[in-house]
Formats: C-alpha cells, structure tokens, sequence
C-alpha cells in the first residue's frame, strides 16, 4: 500500500518546512507589529517579509525537487524491484529445495541487499518445515536476525517497525524473548506488533512444557502486557496448533483478570477447540454478564454443549440481560430438540429484537420439528413480532418463498 | 479613526495568517508520521492476510442511500459486491427516489420482495417495500418515502445485523481492503465508535471490474485543483486531529461506525445537510457527558474514491452545502465552544472550526478588500502588498505541496512524472481564481444558512461504470443529492 522508502527524508523534509514557517511568520508578526509605532510601510518591515517570501520561495523549490527527484527514482525503481523479487526468489527457492549438504549462505556476499531479505521474508510466509528451516538458516548466517534485534532496542520508530515485522515473518526462535520485552513497549503499536510477532514465532516452535518454557514466558508476558483484548485475541489466534495448552493454562486459573478470560473465552470458539468445551462451559455461571455471554458464544461456535452444562445454558436463556440471552438462545440450537424448543419458543415474544432472531433461528436449525415449529409461530403465533420473526428466519432459510411470506405478514 | 481600525484589522489579519499555516504545517508533520511510521508498517497486506485467515475481524454492514442515483447505483454496488471481506451485508436505502434507481436495481439483482422484521431503534419515513436479491443473499434493498440522506441512513440502521456499519455514498468506489483495514482497527480498540477514511477523486481513473486500477490525473484544471484540496484535508487536516483525539468529520462518502454507539446518541439527525460531521460531533459529546473512554480517529489506508465536481456550478453547489452544514453544526452544538467540560474538543477543536474553518472565507475576502483599500488609500505600500500576496500564495503551495508529496508514497499514485508536475503547477493557478471563487461562494453560503436550511441542491454525475485507459468520460444523467 505505501512505499517505505524515502519517507524519512520527507518527514525531515516537512520538519524544516514547519519550523522555517513558524520562525519566520513569528519574526514577520513581531516585525509588523513593531513596524506600527514607526509607520506602516516602513523598511525594516518590508525587508523582513522579503526575506521571508524568497527563504519560501527556495523551501518550495527544495520541496518540489525532491518530490519531482523522489517520483522518478521510485518509478524506475518499482519497474526494477519486481524483476529483483523474481531473482531473488527463485535464488531463495533453489537454496530451500537444496540437499541438506549444501551451504546456506551466499558466501560472495555478506551483507544481504534489502530486496533479498524482502523476498525471503514473503517465501516464508509460505514455506514452512525443513525449507523454511533452511531459509532461517541462510538468514541467520547473513546476520538478517542479529540485525533486526539490533534494530528493534533503536530509538528510531521506522526502523523499530520495520525490525519487528520482519522477525514476525521471520518466526526466529531466538527472538521471541526480545520480542517479549517488547510487550510492555511505551508506544502502543510496538506492543500490538510485537504481540503479533512473538505469537507467529511461538506458533512454529516445539512444544516445551515447564515453567521457564517459552509457552510460560509467552503467557507471562501476555499477563503483564498492557494490551487491548483484541490484540490479545489476534496473538493467541496467531499462535495456531499451539494455542491449545495455553488456552487451557489461561481457563484453569481461577485468579485470571475478566478480560483474559474473555479473550481466552472467545478465542478457544473461534479456533474451534471443541476438546475445550468443558472448560468453556465452567464460565457459563460467572457473575460477569459478559463472561456468561462470551462462554455462550464460544460454544456456540464450538458446536456443541458438554454434559452438565445444559441446566445453565437453559437458565441463561431467561438471564436478565439481553446479550446473554442471545447469546444463549443461539447456543441452545446446539442440544436436542425435544429440549431446546421449549426454552426457545417463549423468547420468540422477547422484547429484544435480537433474542427473537436467535431463538427462531436457533430453532430453524433443529431440523424438520425445529422448522416445524418456526413455521407454527410465523402462521399461528399470537404476537405480531414473533410472526414476523419467525418469517424472516424462514425466508432466510429458504423454508419459504418472498410470495407466501408477503402473503403470511400481509403485504401487498 | 477608520486608518486606525484598519491598521488593527491588518494585525488581525496577520496573526490569523500565521496562525493557520503554522497549524497547517504542524498537521503535515503529524500526519506524515502518522501515516508513514505506523500504518504504513503495521498494516501490511502480508499480516492483514494473516489476520483475515484467522477470523480476526468484526462483521460489516454497509449502507448506501441512494436519492435518484441510476447512473451509477448497480456499478457501486457491484463495486461493494466484490469487496475483500469474509462477512458484511449491503443495505442500499432508495430515499424516494424518482428516476429508475429502484428499476435498476431490481433488474441487475434479480430482486424480491419480501417483508423484513425491522428493529425500529430510529423512527423514519415510512418504507414502502424491502427486498432481498436471490443472486446475492447479503444485499438488501429498502426502497422508502423521501426523509433525506440522514433519514435513509437511519432506516439502513434499522436493518443492520452486524457491529459495525459502514456508510458509504452510491457515487463511490472503495478500495478491495478498505472495509478490512478500517474494521481491523475495532478489534484492536475497543473504545474505538468511528473511524474515517481517506477519500480521494474518482474522476479520470481507470476502473476495471468496479476497481481501481490506475490513478489518472483529470483533464480539468477543476478537478486537479480538487485533488489537493482532498490531499490537504485527509492527509493533513483529518491525521493531524485524529492525533489530538479530536477529529470531528468524517466524510459521509466513507466511515464505519460501531451500531450501539451510534444508535446510544440517537442515529443520524434529520434535517441538516452535514449528518456525517454533525453525527460525530454528537458522538463525541455523548461520551464526554457519559464519562465513557472512546475513541474518534482516522486512518490514512481504506481508501474511497469518489466522483467530484466536474463543472463549475455543481461544485458551487457542493461547497455551499459544505459550508452551510458546517455552520449548522457548529451552532447545533454552539454549547461546546469554549466549554471546559468537553475538554481539548471545547478549548480547541471546535473553536478552531468556528474561526479557521467556519469564518475563514469571511476573513480571506476581507483581506483582499483589505489589500485593495489599503493600496487606493495609501497606508499600503503597494511593493508591501505585492510581497505579502507573494507570501500567501506561496504558503498555500507549500501546504498543498506537503500535502499532495504524502500521495507520492502511495502504491495507487498518479504514476507519471508529468502528473506530479501538473499537480505542482495546479498549487500555483489555483490561486488565480479558483479559491477566491471558493471563498466567495463559502461567504454566500454564510449568508445563506437560516435560509436555506437542509437544502442539498442539484449535483450533476458522471457515474462509475468501468473505464479503461483513454476512455473518455461521458457525462450521463444529472441526479438530485
């Protein structure tokens, strides 16, 4: 999207144009106003607004020459970088497909030009095993890594950004503790990004239980980050295969803070770990209303509801908040029939628009006496906006056609 | 007497010059380093790839009110059809439309009517008839008595499923990831109620499939000039208040908003011709008088290209309704103006929109005037005048200049080295006329506003159907906003 070359000097570039035009708009205010007691028009005033009028004239002229200068140089270089990717990358590629006895650096070069780490960094967001192992190697053998976690303790953000977005595509093991560190960075996108990063990196290592493996360090690190729950959410959502045993570490801590459990909560659902559904379930009793909903909603997504759980899922259908009722009513699609349609019906009539939708479309899901229900509701139900619902529901369900269901509500 | 008074106006007149481009400069500096540092390195396509395969993202329902919009309703919705997002819905809101916007739509959707169990959160005109395209079940159409844009937005909220709704105008083309990167932001943020985009000119690019794949700049001197003008505002003005936390517009042509917040302060306010800046202003108020932490901000990459005035009158129109919305705004909520209890938006923000936004035609034309009389009447020396005149104008290139170099590190720029220079020379003529008839038309529009209250006028329309390299643009219908 945005090319990341030549802005440094721009920034600068802009820098002196603010301070140039702070100073000399100050001196020519000051001059002016000075200039009243003596006469309107007189020299000093004049001079200094010449001066400043030719000093613009030369800050223009130094702003339209880089842009002309930057725009020609970019252009010749954007036609270059793809032929230079192509090189590089079939150059990258033959190294990873190599027989193990082959060497893993370019020995004619030390220092690797930035293309060529651009182009190994995109094939490892592809090539993972022993090739990608081979890849990592070749760039630890260049020094890219030690580079990069040199660069990340700079002062200089651009440079800092760029160093952690490349170990994130790197998934060095040797940099997830700096990675780490940087968890509880001052600037807020250096955490969001060393999140993202850590988690990548953790995702391809082994496993390595124990209190001072790397699993451990990353939970650590997560709990005493100052960190968004939905970057949380992302980095556990990053860490794939490996998100399981951390998850399950995070739900069996009865002292865990709300908001992890939340994340914990909502990521096993959407990583889909239906092996977790118990733990899941033990929430569906917490005084938070949110946590009530978030377990719900995980289920929901897990597609399932463990043995013992359904007394609290039925009682969570009437809760006295609407999200946790929603929420439960889409997740009581997920028990048997004979059960759900009778805790569900009654929501049809609930005040919340949104409760009505999930329990007629919980029950659509149920199968031919779920849908046989809904159908009952749309033709028979006393309330008008249990009719409608449930005709929404079945028009969305393709249980009935645009014509019948005008006919049902009544519109011409 | 009068000599004196004018010497002080002089003054006056300086110090708000200064003033304005020192704060015009100091938002180019933020909003490079905004732009260039964090999102250019945070959101690369390579993690936003990664975060999509992992269901990272909130739902999206995107509305689109369309009043009269048959020239380009099917292409922009085609052009939302075919957007890089894994879960969002459409909700087009026909606003009484009288030409064939609803024919159109209908035919290319293959749609069917069908009634629609609508939440009513916000009262509206009433709607005629909703229906759902057998093609493409995540389109929905809702065709309605005329309330204006606001009122078609509001009934569009009345149907929204998702978290999050994008309202997007039916003359715009977004960018494939657009709605992917602003929504990545709400996952990131949970304060976060409103995030806007940067709009840029759709005219004379080159669209291919509802894309944009080749940014071209126009033929008229009209429409360059409106590309600095955009440039200036979004990548300067819009990053440099987002930065403050104190952003108070979001273009009505592209922003995605979080439904409960919006639908807590009340919807979109009927009746004015700024919905989208009168809308955040309230959001912002709302929350300040809840205590409730939040979020306003803008963000530099989704990208909307919209359809800008190609001929003089229509572009008259649109900034005097600019103008007017603004006015209507700022003394809708008159209350926050120096009001301590709205914090940086009262002591700052919007007093810098009452008098660098709201009064500066008033002030520019005054200080022609000014020059003019002071000449004629000797207490300007007319090589001062000159200089001073040099000044402004070279100043204004700056800015413009600043601002346009920020497009240049954009991957869709405008490619050729002649572009740039066109747009160099553009910061220069547009001083020759073309902001002073701006400026002329804002002090009507000044004048105008108890008069013509929620008045949106007529604005002529190209359309955004596909157009390959060097095809020309044909004007095709004129439509009613």
């Amino acid at each position: 999207m945005w090319r990341r070359y030549g802005d440094a000097v721009y920034t600068l570039l802009t820098l002196a144009v603010f301070g140039f035009e702070t100073i000399a708009l100050g001196v020519l205010s000051l001059s002016f106003l000075l200039g009243k007691a003596s006469g309107i028009a007189s020299t000093p005033v004049e001079a200094i607004l010449l001066s400043v009028v030719i000093s613009s004239a030369s800050a223009l002229a130094l702003l339209g020459l880089y842009l002309l200068s930057y725009h020609f140089i970019s252009s010749m270089r954007d036609r270059h970088h793809a032929d230079q990717v192509d090189t590089w990358t079939e150059w990258w590629v033959g190294l990873a497909l190599a027989g193990p006895d082959e060497p893993v650096t370019d020995h004619g070069r030390r220092k690797l030009p930035r293309v060529a780490v651009d182009s190994v960094l995109s094939l490892l967001e592809a090539v993972k095993g022993e090739e990608g192992d081979r890849l990592k190697e070749a760039l630890t053998g260049h020094g890219v890594d030690r580079l990069f976690l040199k660069r990340i303790h700079t002062g200089h953000l651009t440079a800092r950004l760029d160093a952690i977005e490349g170990l994130g595509k790197a998934r060095l093991p040797q940099a997830l503790d700096a990675l780490l560190t940087l968890f509880r960075h001052a600037k807020p996108v250096v955490r969001r990004m060393a999140a993202r990063a850590a988690a990548g990196t953790l995702a391809v290592m082994p496993p390595q239980p124990g209190p001072d493996g790397p699993h451990a360090r990353f939970i650590k690190a997560i709990r005493q980050a100052d960190l968004q729950p939905g970057v949380v959410q992302e980095a556990l959502l990053l860490l794939e295969t490996r998100a399981g045993p951390i998850l399950r570490e995070l739900l069996a801590d009865p002292d865990l803070p709300g908001t992890l459990r939340w994340v914990a909560l909502e990521t096993s659902g959407r990583l889909g770990l239906a092996d977790m559904a118990d733990q899941v379930a033990a929430s569906s009793s917490h005084p938070d209303p949110e946590l009530r909903a978030a377990t719900f909603r995980a289920l929901r997504r897990l597609g399932t509801v463990p043995e013992g759980s359904e007394a609290q899922l039925l009682r969570a259908v009437e809760d006295e908040v609407d999200f946790v009722r929603v929420q439960a009513a889409h997740a009581a699609g997920f028990l048997a029939a004979e059960t759900a349609i009778p805790a569900l019906e009654p929501r049809l009539e609930d005040p919340s628009w949104w409760v009505r939708r999930a329990a007629a479309g919980s029950m659509a899901r149920l199968g031919e006496v779920g849908v046989a229900a809904v159908r009952r509701a749309a033709e028979t139900h006393p309330e008008q906006a249990a009719r409608e619902m449930a005709v929404q529901i079945l028009l969305e369900a393709d249980e009935l056609t645009p014509a019948a269901a005008r006919l049902a509500t009544g519109v011409a | 007497m009068w000599r004196t008074l004018l010497n002080g106006y002089q003054y006056v007149l300086l110090v708000y010059f200064s003033s304005l481009n020192i704060l015009y400069a100091l938002f180019t500096c933020i909003g490079l380093r905004a732009i260039v540092v964090v999102f250019a390195r945070e959101f690369s396509q390579g993690s936003l790839r990664d975060l999509l395969e992992r269901d990272v993202y909130k739902p999206v329902s995107i509305l689109v009110p369309a009043h009269n919009e048959e020239v380009s309703i099917v292409d922009s919705v085609r052009s939302l059809l075919a957007l890089q997002f894994p879960e969002f819905e459409i909700v087009v809101v026909s606003d009484g439309s009288e030409d064939g916007t609803m024919d159109q739509l209908i035919g290319a959707f293959a749609l069917a009517e069908q009634p629609w169990a609508s939440r009513q959160d916000l009262s509206t005109a009433p709607v005629r008839h909703t229906y759902r395209s057998l093609t493409h079940p995540n389109l929905i159409v809702v065709d309605k008595e005329r309330g204006g844009k606001a009122d078609a937005l509001n009934a569009g909220l009345d149907l929204a499923r998702y978290p999050l709704f994008a309202a997007v105008d039916a003359d715009s083309l977004l960018d494939g990831e657009a709605i992917l990167r602003a929504s990545r932001l709400f996952v990131e943020d949970e304060t976060l109620v409103a995030v806007g985009g940067t709009i840029r000119p759709l005219n004379h690019t080159v669209v291919e499939d509802g894309r944009i794949t080749e940014a071209r700049i126009p033929k008229k001197w009209l429409e360059r000039f409106q590309i600095l003008e955009y440039a200036r505002a979004f990548f300067t003005g819009r990053a440099g208040w987002s930065h403050f936390k104190s952003l108070l517009i979001i273009s009505g042509a592209f922003g995605l908003f979080r439904r409960t917040a919006v639908l807590e302060a009340g919807g979109f306010r009927v009746g004015t011709v700024a919905e989208d800046m009168e809308l955040v202003v309230r959001l912002h108020k709302h929350f300040l008088k809840a205590g409730k932490p939040y979020n306003i901000r803008f963000t530099p990459d989704p990208i909307c290209w919209s359809e800008v005035p190609s001929d003089l009158g229509t572009l008259r129109r649109q900034r005097n309704r600019w103008h007017r919305g603004l006015w209507e705004t700022l003394w809708l909520h008159k209350d926050m103006l120096f009001n301590p209890r709205y914090k940086r938006l009262g002591l700052v923000a919007v007093p810098y929109f009452w008098f660098f936004e709201a009064l500066a035609p008033l002030v520019e034309i005054s200080g022609y005037v000014l020059v003019v009389i002071g000449i004629f009447a000797g207490f300007l020396g007319p090589k001062f005048a000159i200089l001073f005149v040099i000044l402004a104008v070279l100043y204004g290139m700056l800015s413009s200049q600043l601002a346009a170099g920020i497009e240049t590190f954009l991957s869709t720029r405008y490619p050729r080295l002649r572009d740039r220079a066109l747009l160099f020379l553009a910061a220069f003529v547009e001083y020759l006329g073309y902001r002073q008839f701006l400026a002329l038309e804002r002090t009507v529009a000044t004048v105008q506003v108890p008069f013509k209250k929620g008045q949106w006028g007529k604005m002529h329309r190209t359309g955004i159907r596909d157009r390959g390299k060097g095809e020309p643009e044909e004007a095709r219908a004129t439509a009613g906003v």
